[in-house]
C-alpha cells in the first residue's frame, strides 16, 4: 500500500486514526497491539504471501536477542556464535530474494556457465526491515539495549507502518523509550498533519511531474546534450523529493500516532563537499552502515592508512549494493569511495567553497545517472551524450517543451532543493507567528487538495525507493 | 500563542474531515460486493488486492475532482496532460500525444486484410478498404515540438501495400468534408461519418447512388450545445478543455429501421423505428451529468451490431468492420443498405471468427476501416 494512494489516505489512515487515537487513546498496550496489526496488515496488502517472512524475521530476532541477551548475561562465549547464525540468517534471506539471481548472472559471465535464474520475487522493504532487524540483535550484544521478552514490542518495532517499507532506517534506541512510553497530543498529530502533508505534495506534485521528464531523456538511445543534462537534473529531483517526500510522510505518520521518526534528508543538494552531502542524504543509512560495518571494522581508529582505505571501500560497495542488484549500483557506491579518497587526500572534505559546492552538485549529478540507467554501458552512453558524444535522434517533445511545460514545477523543484523557504518561514515564525500558521496550513491544505486532485487523476506511482 | 491554537485546531480538523469525507466510500454497496467478489476468489493475491484498490480509485473519479486538477493544469498555462498522453494547440483542440516514444511498426498489418480480400474473392464479394480520417494533427496550431500520435506515414505504407495488392482503397483523408472532428474527443463528428458514409456508398454504388441519401439538404441537424465532454477533455475536466456542441444529422426522409446490439452472441438489446428511435440514445443526450454524447450514436453499441432497412431502395448487404469510428457511420451507412452488420474486432469486443461470420452472413460488400489486424 502506497502513502500516495487513495486508499491508504481516505481508509487506511483514517481508521487507523480513528482507532488508535480515539477510541484507544486511553491504553498504551492496545494502541501497541492495534499498531501492530495494523502495520501487518498494511505489509500483507503489498505482500500477501510474504508477510510471512515478515513474521518470520520478528520471531528470528526476537529469539535471538533473547538468546544473545542471555548468554551475554552468563558471560559465555556463545553469545556471539548465536549474532553470527541470527545475521547469516537475516543476510541469507536478503541475499536470496534480493542478490540470488545477480549472483548467478555473474557466475555465468565470470565462468560461462548457464546457471538458471531463480523465479524470486523481491518483497517490498526488505532491505529496510532486516537492517532494522539487525540493529536492533547488534545493540543488544553490544549490551547498549535490552533484550524485550514481550515479542510486541520487538513486532512494533520491525514492522511499524510509516518506516516499514521505505525507512528511515530506526534504531532500536530511537524508538524502545516511545513504544513503552508516549502520549498523543493534539501539537503532535498537527506537526505531524504537517509534515504527512509536505511529504505528499513534494512526492505528488514535484517528483512525479520531474521523474516524467527524466524517463522520457533516459528511454532515448542518444539525447541531445540538452536533453541528457534535462534529464539527468529531473532525475536528480525525482530521486529527492520521491525519498524525502516518504520519509516525510513517514516522520508524519509517526507523529500523528505520538512516535518520533529520525530525520533522513538534510537539504543535500545544497552540501559543500560530498563528504557533507552524506551527511545529509538519506542519513539513516549512512548511520547504520558507519556503526555496523565501518566502525566495526575499525573505523578510522584502522592500524593503517591501506586498512582504513580498505574499510571505507567496504563500507561504500555495500551502500551501492544495498540499494539494488546491479552492477550500476555497485559502481555508484565505489563512485563515492573514489570521491569521499579523493577529497580527503585533497584536504577538501570540510572545505565550503563555491567551487566546492559546485564540483559536488556535477558529481552528485554524474553519479545520479549511472545510478538510474539500466546498465554499465547506458550509463556510459549516456554520460556521453551530456558531453556531446553520439549522434542524437529527432526529439518529440523537444527540450524547449518539456521546459515550457514544466517550467513551474522545474522552479518549484529548484527552490525547495534550497534552505531559502525554510529559512524564510523561520523567520516568519518567529516576527509573526500567527501570519505563518494561517499561511502555512492554508497552503498545505490547498496542497492536499491538489495532491488528490492529482492522485485521483493519474495512475499507479510507486516510490523509487519501494524496491530497496 | 492562542490564535495559533486556533489556526492550527482548524487546520487539524479540516484535514479530518477531509479524510472522513473521502472514508464515505465505505457506504458504497455496490464496492462491497465487488470487493466480495474480488474475496471469494481465495486468499487474496496481488492481482486481487490491485482490483480492489482499482475499485477504490474509481469512486473518486468524478467531474468535480477531475475540475480541481484541470484548472490546477489550466492556470499553469499547460498544452499537455498526463504526460503528453493529451495535447491542446492554441485553438483549444486536443490531440492524442505520445506518453513514451512510440514503436513504429516496420510492416503494415495488411495480412488479416488480405485473407478476408482472399474469401470474399471466392465467394465473389467485393471489398473496399476505407482509411478513416483520424483527427489530422497537421492541423494542430502552435505544437511544434510536440510528439502527436497521429500516424499519416503509416497509414500512407498500409494503404499502398494494399493497393499494390489489389484492393480497392478508399482514403477519406482526402476530403475535407470529413475532417470535421471534436475538440474535446478523438472522433470525428457524426456530421463527418454521414459524409464518410455517402463517400463510402458512392464508391460501391456507383451511378446508383440514392442522391435523395447522400445529401444532406435531406436532413436536419439536431444539436446539443456545449455538452459533449469526449475521451481527450475528460482527462482534465471541463473547465480546462471546454465542451463541444453535439450534432446529428436526422433525416427528413421516411426512415423505417431495425437495430440489434449482440454482445458474446447474446441479445443485448433491440430498437425499432425511425432514424431516431432506432439509432439515438435520446435519454444520454438529454443527460446533463453523461459526458460523452459519442455513445449516444447506436446506443452506444460496441460489438456486434445488426441492422436492418425496411425501407432501403435495394436488397443489397453490407458488413462494416471498424473500429469505434464505424459507430456513427453505420447508423448513415445503413440507409444505403436493406441490411447492415458493423463488427468491431478491437479486444473485448466482437471476439469470434470474422471468417465465420462472412461465411455465413454472406455480405454483397465487406468495408474494413480499421488499421490494424483483425482477428480471423
Amino acid at each position: 500500500m502506497l502513502f500516495s494512494s487513495l486508499i491508504f489516505i481516505f481508509l487506511f489512515l483514517t481508521v487507523t486514526l480513528f482507532v488508535n487515537n480515539v477510541l484507544l487513546r486511553k491504553s498504551l498496550l492496545l494502541q501497541n497491539i492495534f499498531l501492530t496489526l495494523a502495520s501487518l496488515f498494511f505489509y500483507a496488502w503489498g505482500e500477501p504471501f510474504n508477510i510471512l517472512l515478515m513474521l518470520g524475521s520478528i520471531a528470528l530476532n526476537w529469539l535471538s536477542a533473547l538468546w544473545v541477551s542471555r548468554l551475554k548475561a552468563k558471560g559465555s562465549r556463545l553469545a556471539l556464535p548465536v549474532l553470527i547464525v541470527c545475521l547469516l540468517l537475516n543476510f541469507g534471506a536478503l541475499f536470496y530474494f534480493k542478490y540470488l539471481n545477480f549472483s548467478l548472472s555473474l557466475l555465468n559471465r565470470a565462468f560461462g556457465a548457464s546457471l538458471e535464474s531463480l523465479a524470486v520475487e523481491m518483497p517490498i522493504g526488505i532491505s529496510f526491515f532486516t537492517f532494522q532487524a539487525v540493529s536492533y540483535v547488534v545493540d543488544v550484544y553490544r549490551q547498549k539495549e535490552d533484550a524485550h521478552k514481550n515479542p510486541l514490542y520487538v513486532a512494533f518495532y520491525i514492522s511499524f507502518f510509516p518506516q516499514l517499507i521505505a525507512g528511515p532506517i530506526v534504531r532500536y534506541s530511537d524508538i524502545s523509550q516511545q513504544i513503552q512510553s508516549r502520549a498523543l497530543s493534539f501539537d503532535g498529530f498537527a506537526a505531524g498533519v504537517k509534515r504527512f502533508l509536505t511529504g505528499l505534495a513534494r512526492k505528488v506534485l514535484l517528483s512525479n511531474v520531474v521523474g516524467a521528464i527524466a524517463d522520457r531523456a533516459f528511454a532515448l538511445d542518444c539525447p541531445s546534450p540538452a536533453m541528457a543534462w534535462l534529464g539527468a537534473i529531473a532525475y536528480a529531483f525525482q530521486i529527492y523529493y520521491d525519498f524525502s517526500g516518504y520519509s516525510d510522510m513517514a516522520i508524519g505518520l509517526g507523529l500523528m500516532f505520538g512516535i518520533r521518526i529520525p530525520e533522513n534528508f538534510n537539504h543535500p543538494y545544497t552540501s559543500s563537499t560530498v563528504k557533507d552531502f552524506w551527511r545529509r542524504w538519506h542519513m539513516t543509512l549512512s548511520v547504520w552502515f558507519r556503526d555496523y560495518v565501518y566502525i566495526p571494522l575499525g573505523g578510522n581508529r584502522s592500524p593503517s592508512a591501506a586498512r582504513r582505505v580498505l574499510n571505507l571501500l567496504a563500507v561504500w560497495a555495500l551502500t551501492g549494493l544495498w540499494h539494488g542488484a546491479n552492477m550500476t549500483f555497485l559502481v555508484w557506491g565505489l563512485w563515492y569511495f573514489v570521491l569521499l579518497s579523493a577529497e580527503r587526500a585533497l584536504g577538501l572534505s570540510n572545505k565550503n567553497t563555491w567551487y566546492t559546492h559546485l564540483y559536488t552538485l556535477f558529481f552528485v549529478l554524474i553519479g545520479w545517472v549511472i545510478f538510474r540507467a539500466p546498465s554499465l554501458s547506458a550509463a556510459g552512453q549516456y554520460i556521453g551524450a551530456m558531453f556531446g558524444l553520439g549522434t542524437p535522434g529527432i526529439e518529440a517533445p523537444s527540450v524547449l517543451v518539456l521546459l515550457k511545460e514544466n517550467w513551474f514545477t522545474l522552479l518549484m523543484a529548484l527552490l525547495f532543493a534550497t534552505r531559502l523557504p525554510s529559512s524564510v518561514l523561520k523567520r516568519l515564525q518567529e516576527k509573526h507567528p500567527v501570519a505563518h500558521e494561517a499561511i502555512t496550513c492554508t497552503a498545505l491544505l490547498l496542497m492536499f487538495v491538489l495532491s488528490l486532485a492529482h492522485l485521483i487523476n493519474g495512475t499507479y506511482n510507486p516510490f523509487i525507493y519501494f524496491n530497496f | 500563542m492562542k490564535s495559533v491554537k486556533v489556526i492550527r485546531w482548524v487546520f487539524a480538523l479540516l484535514f479530518v474531515l477531509m479524510l472522513l469525507t473521502g472514508a464515505l466510500v465505505l457506504r458504497d454497496p455496490s464496492l462491497h460486493r465487488q470487493v466480495k467478489n474480488q474475496l471469494k476468489k481465495g486468499y487474496p493475491t496481488k492481482e486481487t488486492i490491485a482490483q480492489i484498490e482499482t475499485a477504490v480509485n474509481e469512486r473518486y473519479v468524478n467531474n468535480f475532482n477531475l475540475n480541481i486538477f484541470g484548472t490546477w493544469q489550466a492556470l499553469l498555462g499547460k498544452k499537455e496532460i498526463r504526460n503528453f498522453e493529451v495535447i491542446t494547440d492554441v485553438d483549444g483542440t486536443m490531440y492524442f500525444g505520445n506518453s513514451s516514444p512510440v514503436v513504429r511498426y516496420e510492416t503494415p498489418p495488411i495480412a488479416s486484410t488480405m485473407a478476408i480480400k482472399e474469401m470474399a474473392d471466392s465467394m465473389g464479394i467485393e471489398v473496399l478498404f476505407v482509411q478513416t480520417a483520424f483527427k489530422d494533427s497537421a492541423n494542430a496550431i502552435g505544437l511544434e515540438g510536440y510528439d502527436l500520435s497521429a500516424r499519416p506515414e503509416e497509414a500512407d505504407g498500409m494503404l499502398a501495400a494494399l493497393r499494390e495488392k489489389g484492393v480497392n482503397v478508399l482514403d477519406l483523408r482526402e476530403y475535407p468534408q470529413v475532417q470535421e472532428a471534436f475538440r474535446t474527443d478523438h472522433h470525428w463528428t457524426p456530421r463527418s461519418s454521414f459524409h464518410a458514409s455517402a463517400l463510402i456508398a458512392g464508391e460501391l454504388l456507383g451511378d446508383d447512388l440514392p442522391e435523395v441519401i447522400a445529401s444532406p439538404e435531406n436532413y436536419t441537424e439536431l444539436t446539443y450545445p456545449n455538452s459533449m465532454l469526449g475521451s481527450l477533455g475528460i482527462k482534465a475536466g471541463d473547465i480546462y478543455s471546454g465542451r463541444d456542441d453535439f450534432t446529428l444529422l436526422i433525416p427528413t426522409f421516411p426512415t423505417s429501421l431495425h437495430y440489434e446490439h449482440y454482445i458474446d452472441h447474446k441479445l443485448d438489446g433491440a430498437y425499432s423505428g425511425d432514424f431516431t428511435a432506432a439509432f439515438v440514445d435520446l435519454d444520454l443526450l438529454d443527460n446533463p451529468i453523461y459526458n460523452n454524447k459519442y455513445n449516444a450514436c447506436l446506443h452506444g453499441g460496441y460489438a456486434e451490431n445488426c441492422i436492418v432497412n425496411h425501407l432501403a431502395e435495394t436488397d443489397q448487404k453490407a458488413m462494416l468492420i471498424a473500429d469505434s469510428f464505424g459507430r456513427p457511420t453505420a447508423m448513415y451507412l445503413s440507409l444505403y443498405f436493406q441490411e447492415l452488420r458493423y463488427l468491431d474486432p478491437r479486444d473485448g469486443r466482437y471476439s469470434d471468427s470474422f471468417l465465420a461470420y462472412i461465411e455465413e452472413f454472406r455480405p454483397d460488400v465487406i468495408i474494413i476501416m480499421y488499421n490494424l489486424t483483425i482477428p480471423l
